[in-house]
């Protein structure tokens, strides 16, 4: 994957929330052209990151990959979101009521259960240009409310 | 014992042979990568899934195909596609797993013997013919995030074996600016090389490494070219997934599930061009493909194609 700037991540995204998946199923579907297998997962939003609170308080997130009877499929770098581990996520709308991770995994970081909820930065895919502006490395191990932070100086940025 | 009972048989063998303990930091992909809803699931400090079932292809005979447009926007050519996956390939295969001897498979390119593939979509047929398919998406990325994504690799596989069935390989030419010539000719982007050794990767069931110098290290960064050649992590992964002495039956003809054909099947699981795998059985490479003709022929243009390659790769 190409790695997403901090401010190309904020930006392309429409929603930032902490939450934590409650539910998910797989099954074949088309997107474009494309006959696959995709997961959907429930998530329940805990709090806003950005400013811009979801529609409702849970979504339902797409991401490729799954398993469907005793067929799966793997896409290597897309999120990996686990039923009950809550993460800081950042998504796109898909279509009405259905989102995305934007970036694949460089848009779900899932919080340290060790009390503090610092971000931990899952680098599972292909990236390019992983610099010091590159998301993945501007939110790995911050906490939540830094991160906070970071996303509203990022927002404000591109309204001037 | 059939042919079929002695691939069930050796199916299994090759499966627990691939869950035994290592020290490497390579990753293989396993069941558990499918998603994250699965229960009893784990990483290890490497990264590397822990459970689930370890994918990997069965057979000894391995195929993939190129989409016949290539890329115009990038002014990647089939025919320059096909030669760089072929090399891509190579790497992989040629793996020194010490004493002279490789990983036990071959690939065979089998638009070398029938020609390029006419389908251009990611496809798993549960009832007709199939292909291993790279194919360019020059029009627009049919799925979100086009700027983060140079190449998806989507591997199907069987859940209660790991068996992999299917691979088919995305390359973003729309959003990405992806170059095929060497640094000597010019400025390298995206090197079209070092993506596809590292998706044929995928395609062989590793996953990422944490290995800095690996080919199949998640960090890419454009100009560089040290992707094209394998790291010895790179080597070590795959030689444990198809370990030399392998029991496997012999290399002697791919055959993608039910059948090859390099037209995209419908909804009702037939082919573009008619074919279906509706009574029938053990279907071969040419019984699918109307450009096959018969299965004689078949086979000698698949022997012929290889012997093209092989010349080829002489030539290199």
């Amino acid at each position: 994957m190409r790695a997403l700037t901090l401010s190309e991540l904020v930006n392309i995204s429409q929603h930032a929330f902490v939450g934590t998946p409650t539910d998910a199923f797989s099954q074949w579907d088309t997107i474009g052209k494309q006959r696959r297998i995709v997961t959907y997962t429930m998530v329940d939003v805990h709090s806003s990151i950005d400013g811009r609170p979801t529609p409702t308080a849970s979504v339902m997130l797409r991401t490729l990959g799954g398993i469907s009877g005793n067929i799966g499929q793997v896409v290597p770098g897309e999120a990996m979101l686990r039923t009950g581990e809550t993460a800081a996520m950042f998504v796109t709308t898909l279509s009405q009521d259905l989102y995305g991770v934007t970036g694949m995994s460089q848009g779900h970081y899932p919080l340290t259960t060790d009390g503090s909820r610092r971000l931990h930065a899952i680098t599972n895919g292909l990236e390019m240009q992983a610099g010091p502006d590159a998301a993945v490395h501007r939110l790995d191990g911050r906490t939540v409310s830094e991160v906070e932070s970071l996303v509203f100086q990022e927002l404000t940025r591109g309204t001037h | 014992m059939g042919r079929t009972k002695l691939r069930g048989a050796l199916s299994v063998a090759a499966a627990l042979s691939l869950v035994t303990p290592r020290a490497f930091a390579f990753c293989q992909t396993t069941t558990c990568d499918a998603s994250g809803s699965q229960v009893g699931c784990a990483v290890d400090a490497n990264g590397c899934s822990t459970k689930g079932q370890p994918l990997y292809w069965a057979e000894a005979c391995l195929s993939f195909g190129v989409q016949e447009g290539g890329s115009p926007r990038r002014g990647i050519t089939w025919q320059k596609a096909d030669s760089i996956i072929t090399t891509a390939f190579q790497q992989w295969v040629s793996a020194d797993c010490g004493g002279g001897v490789h990983p036990s498979f071959k690939m065979w390119d089998l638009d070398q013997a029938y020609g390029p593939m006419i389908c251009d979509e990611v496809q798993f047929n549960q009832n007709a013919p199939n292909a291993n398919i790279w194919m360019f998406r020059d029009a627009t990325w049919p799925y979100d995030s086009a700027n983060a994504t140079l190449a998806l690799t989507t591997v199907t596989f069987e859940v209660s074996s790991g068996r992999i069935l299917d691979a088919d390989v995305e390359i973003n030419s729309f959003a990405v600016d992806i170059t095929t010539n060497d640094p000597s000719q010019g400025p390298v982007g995206a090197d079209l090389q070092s993506i596809v050794t590292h998706e044929s990767g995928h395609f062989l069931g590793l996953a990422h490494s944490r290995v800095a110098d690996a080919t199949m290290n998640a960090s890419y960064s454009p100009g560089d070219i040290s992707f094209r050649t394998l790291s010895a992590d790179d080597v070590k992964g795959i030689c444990t997934i198809y370990p030399p002495d392998r029991m496997v039956a012999a290399c002697s003809q791919p055959e993608p599930v039910h059948g090859f054909s390099r037209y995209c099947a419908d909804a009702s699981g037939s082919s573009s061009d008619g074919s279906t795998t509706q009574g029938t059985k053990g279907c071969s490479v040419a019984s699918m493909d109307r450009s096959g003709g018969s299965s004689a022929l078949a086979t000698l243009a698949a022997t012929l194609g290889l012997v093209v390659l092989r010349r080829r790769r002489a030539t290199r």
